[in-house]
């Protein structure tokens, strides 16, 4: 539990660039460092985060679950929740008397630039075991398609690919 | 406006804001400038700023600050709460159905639709964040280098990602006057 509680807080301190970037991190602790969930339940997690309202970083409370039970929900959610906002506090404590508009920029062209190639591995290291079929590759370009040009919201998504998994795989 | 009216708005938030992100960005400053008129817009931006630069999701930090800045530490702290307390909850309950449902072939076959779904959704996010990102020299090559880092050499992401905060604050202290 205690363990739980320190590796999401590692990657709460860590994730840069807003919720999407927490995915690569937690892939790196979870699945390949720790072990703790195979690349299919951690798809799953990350599927519940999309599919419910709020921050998809409310996967680890997901993946807590399934290491520890409700106390493994409890410490995972804490830990990754607890630094943004301590560091937030501060932050909005200053009212950042000393950034400029100008080191924002500055962040937002190198940090992102990095996460977005962790966001491209991570989705190739998911994504091959991810499409045995012809039609799981149908379900998936659908879903690229209507979240980039169709501007349907992720959970809708979701629940039409669960939908028509169920006619298709059944 | 006292404590309950914050932790309500923040509730509403948390359980309208489907999808998150940029979604749930626009979702707040609509419920709390334009609605609720606790906030001018313009201290609104100046949050929205901080928590992009803060690490965590965008949406809690924005929480904290704004509670922050109408409640103090108390606020901030009941903000964020409020926001995570309805998704919490939900992914607890779905979390209890998966072990209860898992061996049903109908609930496999849902998450065999779902899986390849949500990677369809990850490169969507991830083709928007690069075309409005990686627009000159230096970004692409930032991101060819990570994705190499982590793809071919395995190097954990955790190591990429505090590389990259620490190189963003050397150009930062390093460029006071010129464009980093």
């Amino acid at each position: 539990m205690l363990k739980l509680f320190l590796v999401f807080l590692k990657i709460g301190a860590c994730f840069f660039g807003g919720g999407y970037a927490a995915i690569p991190l937690m892939k790196s602790e979870i699945v390949d460092h720790l072990g703790w969930l195979t690349n299919d339940a951690f798809l799953n997690a990350i599927a519940v985060g999309q599919v419910t309202p709020g921050p998809v970083a409310i996967s680890s409370t997901f993946i807590g679950y399934r290491v520890g039970g409700f106390g493994g929900a409890l410490a995972a959610t804490a830990g990754m929740f607890l630094p943004s906002f301590l560091i937030m506090l501060l932050l909005s404590a200053f009212y950042c008397r000393y950034c400029r508009e100008q080191d924002l920029k500055c962040f937002s062209r190198v940090v992102l630039p990095v996460v977005i190639g962790l966001l491209l591995a991570v989705i190739l290291e998911l994504g091959s075991p991810a499409f045995p079929s012809l039609t799981a590759w149908a379900i998936g370009g659908a879903a690229f398609l209507l979240t980039m040009w169709g501007k349907v919201d992720f959970s809708l998504t979701v629940i039409l690919s669960g939908f028509a998994g169920f006619m298709m795989f059944k | 406006m006292n404590a309950l009216r914050l932790a309500l708005a923040f509730l509403k938030i948390g359980i309208l804001s489907f999808g998150g992100g940029y979604a749930g960005i626009t979702f707040i400053e609509q419920e709390i400038v334009k609605v609720r008129g606790w906030m001018p817009q313009n201290e609104f931006i100046r949050g929205l700023a901080l928590a992009q630069l803060a690490p965590g999701p965008v949406m809690t930090n924005l929480a904290a600050f704004i509670g922050y800045r109408l409640k103090g530490i108390p606020g901030g702290a009941l903000a964020i709460l409020s926001l995570l307390f309805p998704s919490f909850c939900l992914v607890l309950l779905i979390a209890a159905l998966f072990g209860r449902f898992s061996a049903s072939s109908s609930f496999q076959a849902i998450l065999n639709g779902v899986t390849p779904a949500i990677l369809g959704i990850l490169a969507a996010v991830t083709a928007r964040l690069a075309l409005a990102h990686l627009r000159s020299a230096l970004p692409i090559l930032l991101a060819l280098v990570s994705f190499t880092l982590i793809f071919c050499l395995n190097i954990h992401s955790l190591y990429v990602v505090l590389g990259s905060v620490l190189i963003a604050v050397v150009l930062a202290l390093k460029g006071r006057n010129n464009t980093c």
